[in-house]
């Protein structure tokens, strides 16, 4: 389990360092920064998802879900994976919601590769910026991006020569 | 927005069920989704009772084998490909035969109407190269 974060102390001459100030200042801040708050998801369900739904939903409310407590400060999310849009001029749009509220706002955070019917990879990198301290929740979202079609995306289900684990994950990192 | 879960379901054609909820008279469905198993129609935060009510007995009642007008209309347009692709096969073959221009241009525009089938049918995404 990740120790609490504790604010670095400005130290004074001839000031007395204890038992406390070592085990916090150094132990616990050098654990912490070896081992951040993380919270990690690798898919290995029994099928694929797929969705026909023009506004953002819940990929997986239950399975593509993070839940991690921060000390406050800059939060990276990532996600990759393959997927596709079963109309060739349609795509899919990837977003994430944090504490309910999505972070990459009107069309999502990224939108695969419009190009045939054919599985895409996607991935994206999201730098969250000065996050509050205190518990917080990521679900992964998704939409088809066209007006017909849906949207499918690859879970590690065995799926012929696209049987990838998609990975959805974040990490405190400042 | 409001969800109703349908667990359990085996072999859903997806596209064909949504066509279906999104017929639906004031039933707002935005959509339906897979996962593990279970069917979730996603609807309009206002949906009431009585409008859930109607989607889970057309889901209940949903056959995957049957195609949805759009599944329909791609399966017809499949055929008249094919169909005019081995028409235009035939005309290659016989447009090295023939003596006449007039022939020659008969058998040639056979070939073109292939093509624009085939044209459309990319332009419209219902085909990839």
């Amino acid at each position: 389990m990740t120790p609490t974060w504790h604010t670095p102390l400005t130290w004074q001459v001839d000031q007395l360092v204890t038992e406390a100030d070592l085990n916090g200042q150094l132990r616990d801040n050098l654990t912490f920064l070896k081992d951040p708050p993380t919270a990690f998801v690798r898919l290995d369900e029994e099928a694929d998802y797929a969705t026909s739904s023009d506004e953002f939903v819940d990929v997986d409310r239950d399975r593509l879900a993070l839940h991690l407590t921060t000390a406050g400060g800059d939060l990276l999310v990532v996600f990759f994976g393959i997927v596709k849009n079963v109309y060739s001029k349609g795509s899919v749009a990837l977003d994430v919601t944090l504490d309910g509220t999505r972070i990459g706002k009107n069309d999502g955070l990224i939108i695969s590769s419009t190009y045939a019917r054919d599985w895409t990879p996607v991935s994206f990198m999201a730098l969250v910026r000065e996050l509050a301290a205190g518990s917080h929740r990521l679900f992964l979202q998704w939409k088809r991006n066209g007006e017909i079609g849906s949207a499918v995306m690859a879970a590690g289900a065995g799926t012929e020569h696209y049987d990838t684990h998609a990975q959805f994950w974040a990490r405190e990192i400042s | 927005m409001r969800e109703i879960v349908i667990s359990n379901m085996q072999g859903v054609n997806l596209e064909a069920l949504d066509a279906s909820l999104r017929a639906l008279p004031d039933a707002a469905v935005k959509g339906i989704s897979l996962r593990r198993g279970n069917v979730i129609v996603h609807l309009a935060a206002d949906a009431d009772d009585k409008q859930a009510a109607a989607i889970r007995s057309l889901v209940s009642g949903h056959d995957p084998l049957q195609a949805s007008a759009a599944q329909q209309a791609q399966k017809t347009r499949e055929a008249q490909i094919r169909a005019a692709h081995d028409d235009a096969k035939a005309a290659r073959q016989a447009a090295a035969d023939a003596s006449t221009l007039t022939e020659q241009v008969a058998l040639l525009t056979r070939r073109i109407d292939w093509l624009e089938q085939l044209l459309e049918a990319l332009v419209a995404g219902e085909k990839t190269l």
